[in-house]
Parts: structure tokens; C-alpha cells; sequence
């Protein structure tokens, strides 16, 4: 994902709450990506216990994956969801992106810091 | 550029305001801020004066830039840039290599502000690129920054390790860069290893984790940034496949000598595995054809979890409890269920009926 060739593979809209991330005190606190692109991924709730262990407070996905955000919820650990790449044609509908919103960040506001 | 074509502008805008849109009819859109992660290459300086403080946005993208930073300061949301200085040596044939690090050496003076590394250089050319526009002091959110292990002369752990023990210190006491001192909001590229990720842009694609596949860590990092050489705490119990690999049949080289039914065989196998590691200065670059035979033949293996006819290749293959890793060059094993896949103790015709009577409870 650096340079054009990257971007094209993985940009998406990110959605974030910077109040957050400006005002929560974590000013020096480090975020990861988390990618899926795996054959075999460690289960969800095994990273984020990685991501306690290593004092992660801010992970940024490149999905809204329900697993991963039922993982993430009540860690305390900021998210930062994406639209991938190959959705973005159909946020080109206002109905489409409206639905996107309620099934990927409305619904998990009250459980996961979505950033 | 060529990337983006017209589907940048066409797909990118439209989908940033409708989703910031429907953010702010929710509610949400004072808190949740729609934003895009843009690559460094979308902003530049000028050949004849290539310091940062003359950044601005590239000319054959130049309005839609402006329409898109525009979007982003009316909404109150944060640029998202992706800065790789691994990268930055594939720019050009003489770009310095200590620059791409944080103890280098090289340096470049911008109207007397001294720049020791391309991080720093290119956040500040984005940061002029956004004043040109107007918005110079919006928010920047750095969303990835990383350097990849393998898969590339350059991708190394010494290499990795030298970067991040630069980065890390350098992040958690907010020194920012000489345009902007102060905390950055940096995520690190990436945390694991991805080994389907696309190779287009390189065998490195999949190595760019400071974990690997596994969730062992690679190399001591201190994400703390205090500087300390410690170890990362890796995964917790991890399930792993059972301890056997696919290797290359010293037998079959008695019935087979065609090479071109070994090389084809090894492709397969490479297709629909990862063999990034075998490339020229990587980690596996270094094994003779037998060796990159095995490698393959135990990377196809192990991503169909050890089903004994994923090690057969025409009879070129056969699985061993052998550990054949060599030095430098490790033959992983997957993880996963253990009770999957190959036993020489058939029990997998024991889980198989398991299944079925499961499968049996279910329909009941």
C-alpha cells in the first residue's frame, strides 16, 4: 500500500472520530494496522489480546469486519474502519452509504471506540 | 499516477461526501470524520527546488486534490497520508540510503531547516502542499508507516530493526518534524504478516508485519519508544498444524528428469502459495533447485493444511517430520487445527466420521 501501485490495492475511505484521538489524553499513543490479507489468520480475539499486550491503544482496519469488531469491543482500543477499495463504486449511492453507516458504525457505537 | 486513472476522482469524491453526509444526518459527524488515506506520491517539489517547503499536490491531479483537501477542511476531518521510506530508494538510483533511515547522515537544508530523514522531509512537503491550498493547518494523520522484513534486497530485519528503533523514539516523544513539532498520529504498516496479499507492487508485500504470520514477533522493538531493546509479546497459544513439512522426493530424480515437470509443479505450488521468500536477496534466495522445490512444494502444503495429496506433485513430493529449515531460511509451519490435515495414524478417517455425525446432530 505505499506508492500508487499500493494505493490502488488498498485505499479506501477511512471513517475517524478525531475529537477522540485529539482530546482523549493518548497524545502519544501509537497505532497498527490490521490487515486480513492472510491464508490463515490468528483469531480475532488472540490479536487483540497482542494489541493489549503490547499496549496498542489505536488499530486501524481496512474493513468493518464483524468479527474483528466484536473482538475489539469493550478493549478500549480506538478503530479505525475502512471502505474497501471495491465498495467504494456503490457509496456513489447516497442509500447505499447511508446503510453502510448504520450496519458498520452506528450500531457498534456504543461498544466499540470507532475513530 | 497511472494508477488512479479516472477512477480516483470518479469513485473517491462521491463516495467521501456521501458517507460524511450520512455520518453527520446520523449524528455522528461532529465526533466520526470520513477521511482518505492518500499515497505520498499524490504531492511533490519541483526538480529545480526539491526541498519541502515547496510541496505542493501534482499538477495532473491537481483540482481533484483541491476538491477532495477542500471536502476534508469543511468537515473539520484529517488528511490520512501513507509515507514509505522503503520506498523512497526505488524512487530514484541516487537516493541516499541512510536517508531512508533516522541516524543517517544525509542531510538537506531547506532555507536553513535541516532535514535528516525523507519521513520528516515528505510529511512537511504535504504540509506546504495543504498551505498552497490554504489548509495549512489541518490535521495529518500519518496511516501507515512501516518497513518490510523480506521479499526485497532492502527488506531485512537489520533494516527493519534500524528503522523502528529510530521511528519509535522519535514518535512517542512528539518531536514531530521542523514544520510541525508535536505528537503525530502514526499507525505502523502493518502488525501481521499477510501472505495473500498482492505482489504487484513487490515480493515485500507480505512481509511488512512486525509480527510474524504466527504472531511471534521479529525483532526487538520497543513501541513504548523509550528505546529499550525489548522483545514484543507475541501471541498467546497458538494452535499450530502438526510438525511435518513437504519436501522434494530425493527418490524422483531416478524416474524424473524432466525439469520442466519439476518447474512446473514448483509454479503451481508458488501460485497458490507464498513464495516470496525465495526471491534474490531474500531470506529463502539462496537454496539450489532442489531447496526452492521443497520450499514451494511445503508452502503449498502447509496453506492446504497438510492434506496428504497437497505433498504429492506427481510423485516429485513427499512429507517429512524432518524440520528442513535452513539457516536464514525458515520452512513454516501453519497454523491451525493439528487434527487437520495429514496422520500417519489415520486419524483423520476418525475425525472425518466425527464431522459426519455432527453434520448428523445438525440435521436431526
Amino acid at each position: 500500500m505505499s506508492n500508487r501501485r499500493k494505493q490502488s490495492t488498498t485505499a479506501g475511505i477511512f471513517l475517524c472520530i478525531t475529537i477522540v484521538s485529539l482530546l482523549s489524553g493518548d497524545v502519544s499513543a501509537l497505532g497498527v494496522n490490521w490487515g486480513t490479507m492472510s491464508t490463515h489468520q490468528l483469531p480475532p480475539k488472540t490479536v487483540v489480546q497482542m494489541l493489549k499486550d503490547n499496549n496498542v491503544k489505536k488499530v486501524k482496519l481496512f474493513d468493518a469486519d464483524t468479527n474483528t469488531m466484536v473482538a475489539l469491543a469493550g478493549s478500549g482500543i480506538e478503530v479505525m474502519v475502512a471502505i474497501p477499495n471495491d465498495q467504494l463504486k456503490a457509496m456513489g449511492s447516497y442509500n447505499r452509504a447511508k446503510d453502510w453507516v448504520r450496519r458498520n458504525i452506528t450500531r457498534f457505537n456504543d461498544d466499540v471506540k470507532i475513530k | 499516477m497511472t494508477a488512479y486513472n479516472g477512477s480516483f476522482i470518479n469513485l473517491t469524491y462521491p463516495a467521501l461526501f456521501n458517507i460524511q453526509k450520512a455520518l453527520n444526518e446520523a449524528g455522528v459527524g461532529d465526533f466520526i470524520k470520513a477521511t482518505v488515506p492518500l499515497n505520498a506520491d499524490v504531492y511533490n517539489s519541483p526538480l529545480e527546488n526539491p526541498v519541502p517547503s515547496a510541496g505542493s499536490f501534482r499538477q495532473d491531479i491537481f483540482e481533484e486534490m483541491k476538491l477532495i483537501v477542500n471536502f476534508l477542511a469543511h468537515n473539520k476531518a484529517p488528511f490520512t497520508v501513507n509515507i514509505y521510506p522503503f520506498l523512497s530508494l526505488y524512487l530514484s538510483s541516487d537516493f541516499p540510503f541512510d536517508y531512508a533511515f533516522f541516524n543517517g547522515q544525509n542531510t538537506v537544508s531547506d532555507n536553513g531547516v535541516i532535514y535528516t530523514n525523507v519521513f520528516d522531509a515528505n510529511f512537511d512537503t504535504l504540509l506546504a502542499s495543504l498551505k498552497a491550498l490554504g489548509h495549512g493547518d489541518m490535521t495529518v494523520i500519518v496511516g501507515e508507516v512501516g518497513w518490510p522484513t523480506d521479499g526485497d534486497k532492502n527488506a531485512n530485519i537489520p533494516n527493519a530493526e534500524r528503522f523502528y528503533t529510530g521511528l519509535l523514539p522519535k514518535l512517542a516523544a512528539n518531536r514531530g518534524t521542523p514544520m510541525r513539532p508535536g505528537y503525530i498520529e502514526v499507525y505502523l504498516f502493518g502488525f501481521i504478516d499477510e501472505d495473500a496479499k498482492s505482489i504487484a507492487p513487490g515480493n515485500f508485500e507480505r512481509h511488512w508485519g512486525i509480527f510474524k504470520y504466527d504472531g511471534q514477533p521479529k525483532f526487538p522493538a520497543d513501541l513504548s519508544g523509550a528505546g529499550q531493546k525489548k522483545i514484543l509479546t507475541g501471541a498467546q497459544n497458538v494452535q499450530y498444524l502438526r510438525n511435518q513439512w513437504c519436501m522434494f522426493n530425493p527418490n524422483a530424480l531416478t524416474f524424473s528428469n524432466n525439469t520442466n515437470q519439476l518447474g512446473d509443479n514448483v509454479n503451481y505450488a508458488c501460485t497458490f502459495s507464498d513464495c516470496t521468500a525465495l526471491g534474490y536477496g531474500s531470506s529463502c534466495g539462496n537454496l539450489d533447485e532442489v531447496g526452492n522445490a521443497s520450499y514451494a512444494f511445503n508452502m503449498y502444503f502447509q496453506v492446504q493444511n497438510q492434506k496428504a495429496e497437497a505433498c504429492d506433485f506427481e510423485g516429485l513430493a513427499i512429507i517429512t517430520t524432518r524440520n528442513i529449515s535452513r539457516e536464514q531460511c525458515n520452512f513454516p509451519i501453519q497454523i491451525g487445527d493439528p487434527t487437520s490435515g495429514h496422520s500417519d495414524h489415520n486419524h483423520r478417517f476418525i475425525s472425518f466420521s466425527l464431522v459426519s455425525m455432527l453434520l448428523l446432530f445438525t440435521a436431526l
